[in-house]
């Protein structure tokens, strides 16, 4: 065999099996010695515009405890969670993970996640938002530590809007009630603009104090007479226009009727983080807006969508480490000085007392969402039912109300469709 | 004997020439397939065995694989939103197949003329193709909005509309169909344009000699000749209807009502969205079955490609 062949062979034979090395079960090559331990501690796209600060925190740490090496790896993009359950099966498991609460609603079952409960002290959980730890257990186990969020959600109007259809920008609606006759008279009068984008979700039922399960959680009850009512409200406003005839896209972010293009005239529930879209999209119709209270039932609860979490996977090999470490980035002197350098909102109550939440100067529209914000924030709590296939089940019902104001189905043959499904579910 | 000797020695020669061809076997070309080999086996037919055996079980990523036997496929035939994905499909075909199938050639038979600057609009119609399909996706959204152009065409012409194209369950199936026929009219064009060209240049100049309309040489003569380029264009539009995913995920997702959700969409929402692999790779094989289906008729239908050429 000549020369030549020689090499062709063995660069054929390298090529066929060079991708294999990368599949090779990676040794711990810093062999840890006794108490030396590295954490591998996962955030979520914070690197580019927060690495700074969540450097001198792990810098912080580190100086703090001599024995603890923290690896921090920054997972780009909204797949995060996905990169997370393929890491979970595989033998590098990171130690603390930056996670949506959605998605440990979404993973939960599988029982891959540390009860943090087990792994601290009660009394070091007493510093976060009691409505936020609720929302964070599920059969008594705590699977999440809280950090920040988007904020409780505002009300906002378009005050140049309500002007022209001849109603009080200083007088917003305060129920859901008002906000849909207001939404009527305004596409009445300016038929080109719609009334808002808000539709009937789980949480606005939430905080109408209309109950979603029985008291066992074991049924749905979500087709009552009053929620009936309630909901038929919503299908008779897409009807005249206090619903935005886009509000049914699925995708809740390509809204078609939205106060960039001048075409909503409020909404009941909107994080304020969209001013910040405004400002950059439709920089004119900013200053026509204004920031109210956000609609809400009796209950005056506002119950937010989802917040961001620290969880520790049971293949961690240091859990208890993993835990105590996530316990320092969310507290309440870390949040305060994150929160100063983004509109957040922090999950501890300490960081809420804090001037800089208290005493502020109102400058623009951004300021006083942030004080509306802060007013109700300790009445909040996460829509979180802790039942299987949650998010699917929740999408379902939206589904059966789209159908309904379309005009496909009756409210009540919505809802009958809906609780039925939710039933056959929950008795699985 | 001597005559003997050399037959012997002329056998023995044979045979050592027979055993030296046998030992020369060339296996270097299969090493050369190697590479290939063992990459499509990774990452191609391990993965697809591997599918076929998840689609027997009960498999949600985090968990162990359950093994369920048929429950997937039974939990299939009972599942309203596959059978309206599979019916959106043929929806999808019906409105998408005769656009793609017939527009083009006609755009062929227009720039397959020889008149001054055409290469710009071969560039023009071909231009489509080659964007990518999120921007034009995005792009067709502000068409289709209620006050977008669509809508104001439709007024300045004097019809008066206020159609919400993508969010009403009649009129969303055609709006996604047109942009998705839109975008690959050019690529179809494309295969046309090589079709016309390839027609005999003699046939064309004896049927004009015979006193042709050129109406009469499309009909007669072009259109023959195309046949075999009208089976795959027909084929391969198929498959692209079937496989219609970016589109619908961007413009609709899947709405209103599951209107316009189509088999790879709802793969994709139970596999990554729900996490349930299983129930996901089923309905993943179903769709393989079709596709395997389609393309042996693809197959059938071009002769292993030889009538095109």
């Amino acid at each position: 065999m000549g020369r030549t062949k020689i090499v062709s062979l063995s660069l054929v034979i390298l090529l066929c099996f060079l991708p294999l090395l990368a599949c090779s079960p990676q040794e711990d090559l810093s062999a840890e010695k006794d108490e030396n331990i590295e954490l591998e501690f996962w955030t979520i796209n914070l690197k580019k515009n927060f690495g700074d600060y969540i450097q001198g925190i792990v810098d912080d740490y580190e100086k703090e405890n001599p024995n603890v090496k923290i690896k921090w790896v920054d997972v780009p993009g909204a797949d995060a969670s996905k990169k997370f359950i393929t890491a979970l099966q595989s033998k590098e498991v990171p130690d603390v993970v930056n996670l949506a609460s959605m998605d440990i609603s979404l993973i939960k079952s599988y029982g891959v996640l540390n009860p943090i409960n087990s792994l601290v002290d009660e009394k070091e959980l007493d510093p976060y938002i009691d409505g936020l730890i609720e929302g964070l257990t599920f059969n008594n186990e705590l699977l999440g530590i809280p950090w920040y969020h988007g904020g409780p959600a505002v009300g906002m109007l378009n005050t140049e809007v309500y002007e022209q259809a001849g109603l009080d920008p200083d007088n917003p609606p305060q129920t859901w009630k008002e906000i849909l006759e207001n939404g009527k008279k305004i596409h009445e009068k300016l038929p080109k603009v719609y009334g808002s984008n808000d539709l009937p979700t789980m949480e606005v039922l939430v905080g109408q104090g209309l109950p979603i399960l029985n008291d066992e959680g074991s049924e749905a009850v979500f087709n009552s007479k009053e929620h009936v009512e309630f909901v038929e409200m919503f299908v008779e406003g897409y009807k005249n226009g206090a619903v935005a005839s886009g509000a049914v896209s699925e995708d809740d972010r390509q809204l078609q009727q939205t106060f960039e293009n001048g075409q909503q005239a409020h909404v009941g529930q909107k994080l304020a983080s969209t001013l910040v879209g405004i400002e950059k999209n439709a920089p004119s119709v900013l200053p026509k807006l204004k920031v109210f209270k956000p609609v809400t039932g009796s209950e005056g609860k506002v119950a937010l969508a989802g917040i961001q979490t620290f969880v520790v996977p049971k293949k961690s090999e240091h859990p208890e480490e993993a835990a105590k470490f996530a316990l320092y980035v969310t507290n309440a002197k870390n949040q305060l000085e994150f929160t100063k350098l983004v509109a957040i909102f922090p999950s501890t109550e300490e960081t809420l007392e804090d001037s800089f939440f208290t005493d502020f100067e109102v400058k623009n529209i951004h300021d006083e969402a942030r004080k509306i914000m802060v007013e109700i924030s300790p009445n909040l709590t996460i829509n979180s039912l802790g039942i299987e296939k949650e998010q699917e089940l929740k999408d379902f019902y939206l589904e059966q109300i789209r159908a309904a104001l379309l005009g496909e189905k009756t409210a009540k043959e919505a809802l009958d469709t809906a609780v039925e499904h939710w039933n056959q579910e929950l008795s699985k | 004997m001597a005559l003997n000797q050399v037959e012997t020695s002329i056998r023995q020669s044979v045979v050592v020439a027979k055993k030296r061809r046998k030992k020369k076997f060339n296996f270097i070309p299969y090493i050369f397939l190697l590479p290939a080999i063992v990459l499509l086996s990774t990452f191609e037919y391990l993965p697809t065995l591997n599918a076929f055996y998840y689609s027997f079980t009960e498999y949600h990523i985090l968990a162990p694989a359950e093994w369920v036997g048929m429950e997937n496929y039974k939990t299939m035939m009972q599942d309203d939103k596959f059978w309206k994905a599979l019916g959106n499909s043929m929806k999808y075909f019906l409105i998408t197949v005769p656009m793609v199938v017939i527009l083009p050639l006609f755009l062929a038979i227009l720039v397959n003329r020889k008149i001054k600057g055409i290469n710009f609009f071969r560039l023009i119609y071909y231009l489509p193709v080659v964007t990518a399909m999120v921007a034009v996706a995005i792009m067709w959204k502000y068409l289709y909005h209620p006050s977008g152009l669509v809508n104001a065409f439709l007024n300045g012409i004097g019809i008066n509309a206020e159609t919400n194209w993508l969010l009403n369950t009649k009129t969303a199936i055609p709006a996604v169909s047109i942009l998705e026929a839109w975008k690959a009219m050019g690529f179809y064009m494309l295969i046309y344009l090589a079709g016309l060209q390839a027609v005999s240049k003699e046939l064309i100049e004896a049927a004009r000699i015979d006193g042709a309309s050129p109406l009469r040489i499309l009909w007669h003569v072009y259109l023959p000749q195309l046949r075999p380029v009208f089976a795959v264009t027909l084929v391969m539009a198929t498959l692209g209807t079937v496989q219609m995913f970016t589109s619908i995920y961007i413009m609709t997702g899947g709405g209103p009502l599951d209107s316009t959700m189509s088999l790879p969409l709802y793969i994709y929402q139970k596999a990554f969205v729900q996490l349930d692999m299983g129930y996901a790779t089923a309905m993943g094989i179903v769709l393989w079955v079709i596709l395997m289906i389609l393309t042996i008729i693809n197959y059938k239908i071009s002769r292993g490609g030889h009538s095109v050429q």
